[in-house]
């Protein structure tokens, strides 16, 4: 029987990992991982870091210590939320899914987490492994030209020109602003200064 | 004490979180502008330590103030 290791939509089928990154012993599930003092990463950072990640660029090695606000590790987020949820260990669209797995988790409030990426990223147009023309809902780059969708400043640029400087990207959100767009009468190259 | 042309609180962070965001605010800087970054985690004086070494960038000064650790970083 042939399984299928990942779907269109990023999921990964947790049965079909390598035994190398996960498997099943009378002990329990077995998931290697590899310390480094320092790894050679462009982080220089110390800690852990899963075998299922070790040639994944973007993934930084992380302790066992958990921070002040979220109470966990990102070893642990990685290995609990990434991959036995069955998400890629990094990219946004990814993280975005764990983030939601570490809330139930841990009862931790990710909104923080979320503005960040916001704010950080995809506010600047960025988005890891994928384009923010797929990543961002169908419904919200409708309007934009094909033109200023294929490069992610410009795309972000010209949403914020229609939409206001700062707006949240969400599905419910994406439609409540194109809603009140509509409804505001506004011409929508002079939302931002209204507020 | 050195100036700074942007701040990096990551204070109730730890590793490898402060380094993580210390490189993504060092990528939107340019080259001899500093970072300041604020920290609690009492590894990060090791991590940045080594997050320069490897990175290039300069690590001007640290300091410590109670449970609060300072760093100064010029973008290379």
């Amino acid at each position: 029987m042939i399984q299928v290791m990942q779907n269109s939509l990023g999921f990964r089928n947790v049965h079909a990992y390598p035994s190398a990154h996960l498997s099943l012993t009378r002990a329990g599930v077995c998931v290697p991982v590899s310390y480094q003092k320092t790894w050679n990463d462009g982080f220089g950072a110390r800690g852990w870091k899963l075998d299922a990640a070790n040639r994944d660029p973007a993934i930084i090695a992380g302790t066992r210590e958990t921070g002040d606000r979220i109470p966990t590790s990102v070893l642990i987020h990685d290995l609990l939320d990434h991959l036995l949820s069955g998400f890629e260990i990094s990219g946004h669209r990814a993280e975005a899914m764990a983030l939601v797995q570490l809330g139930k988790r841990t009862g931790s409030d990710i909104r923080c987490d979320y503005l960040q990426m916001v704010h950080e990223d995809l506010h600047n147009g960025w988005v890891n492994h994928e384009s923010l023309a797929s990543f961002l809902p169908a419904a919200l780059i409708d309007n934009v030209p094909p033109e200023q969708q294929a490069d992610g400043r410009a795309l972000i640029q010209a949403l914020q020109t229609q939409l206001g400087a700062t707006f949240i990207i969400g599905n419910e959100q994406c439609a409540l602003e194109i809603e009140n767009a509509a409804g505001s009468g506004l011409r929508k190259r002079y939302r931002s200064n209204v507020g | 004490m050195s100036d700074f042309d942007m701040e990096l609180d990551a204070r109730g962070l730890n590793c490898p979180l402060p380094i993580l965001r210390a490189k993504k605010s060092i990528n939107s800087m340019t080259a001899g502008q500093v970072l300041r970054i604020i920290a609690t985690d009492p590894g990060s004086v090791k991590d940045f330590e080594a997050f320069c070494k490897q990175t290039g960038n300069e690590l001007l000064d640290t300091t410590q103030d109670g449970t609060e650790y300072q760093f100064n970083i010029r973008k290379s």
